[in-house]
């Protein structure tokens, strides 16, 4: 049977920064990693009771971060990404979108272009009103960057609804996405989706 | 200074013992890659536990810890398939801090 620590248990390690043996106790911290960067919330560290730093990781709290670089890597391994130039007023009316329904700007955008993604997988009809939509007007200048990770389940089927439609790069896509969307929001000619979109504003408030 | 076999049977055991209970701790508040193959993942409690097995009295080292010189640390070096392998750990009243497991550089 492992031994399993518990928050305000004590211990004792060697403090880097007071350069001699201290007390720690075990608090939980959020911990953080350079390969793959990311942070780990809520780990029980062993930390001096001195400096206040951390000092040791113990054996289970290890176990949980493994665990979240695990699946942080199996995320990666299994996702893509839409990397996407559009023009200005295009992102401004991400914005708009936001407004009118009252969503947080970035976290919305991303929920909404996912939701979108997966409407255009679904069904060729959209494909096609996406790729009608994509077209440039002339003197746009894409200036700004969308970029969007998705899951590889979604990406490529997705990618492969778009392609056969003859929608070739990502950024007609996102563009004819925006625009798609932004349709649906401000002339009423899918209440269904609008419904959704409400929801999903909601749900990232 | 290194000193050889200083204390190699109870350290080793004690060491063994930590590693069956999960009463260890890492070193750090990081994980830096290659330093700590088993705070990474990449071998398993059993495999070091092999590993410090089949370790001999004379692949066992003690050196004075790098920021605290007055404590001493264990080095264990066991040789595996060809593979020599670098363990460092030191102790202190119940608790067991492993730094290293990776391969030996030299």
């Amino acid at each position: 049977m492992k031994q399993v620590l518990k928050e305000h248990d004590t211990g004792a390690a060697l403090c880097r920064t007071c350069r001699k043996q201290t007390k720690t106790t075990y608090l939980y911290r959020d911990f953080s990693l350079t390969t793959p960067k990311l942070r780990v919330r809520r780990v029980l560290v062993g930390v001096c009771d001195v400096c206040q730093r951390t000092l040791t990781v113990p054996w289970q709290s290890n176990e949980r971060i493994q665990a979240t670089v695990r699946a942080a890597r199996a995320r990666t391994e299994t996702s893509g990404r839409i990397e996407a130039r559009v023009p200005s007023d295009l992102y401004e009316r991400l914005r708009l979108i936001a407004a009118r329904l009252e969503a947080r700007d970035e976290a919305f955008a991303h929920v909404m272009l996912r939701f979108y993604l997966s409407q255009l997988s679904r069904s060729a009809k959209f494909a096609g009103r996406v790729r009608r939509l994509s077209v440039v007007r002339e003197g746009s200048r894409a200036s700004q960057r969308v970029s969007l990770r998705v899951s590889g389940k979604l990406y490529d089927q997705a990618l492969k609804q778009a392609q056969a439609q003859g929608v070739t790069d990502q950024s007609a896509l996102v563009r004819g996405l925006i625009s798609a969307a932004y349709e649906d929001v401000f002339t009423d000619c899918s209440p269904q989706r609008r419904a959704v979109l409400e929801c999903l504003a909601d749900a990232t408030n | 200074m290194r000193k050889r076999r200083e204390g190699f049977r109870e350290a080793r055991a004690r060491l063994i013992r930590a590693l069956e209970t999960g009463r260890f701790n890492f070193e750090g508040d990081e994980v830096r890659e290659g330093k700590n193959l088993l705070q990474s993942g990449e071998v398993s409690i059993e495999f070091v536990i092999a590993l410090l097995s089949s370790c001999r009295g004379t692949e066992h080292t003690t050196s004075p810890h790098h920021f605290v010189p007055s404590s001493s640390c264990h080095i264990f070096k066991p040789v595996t398939k060809r593979v020599r392998w670098y363990i460092k750990c030191y102790f202190l009243d119940a608790d067991t801090i492993l730094i290293s497991v990776h391969i030996a550089e030299h």
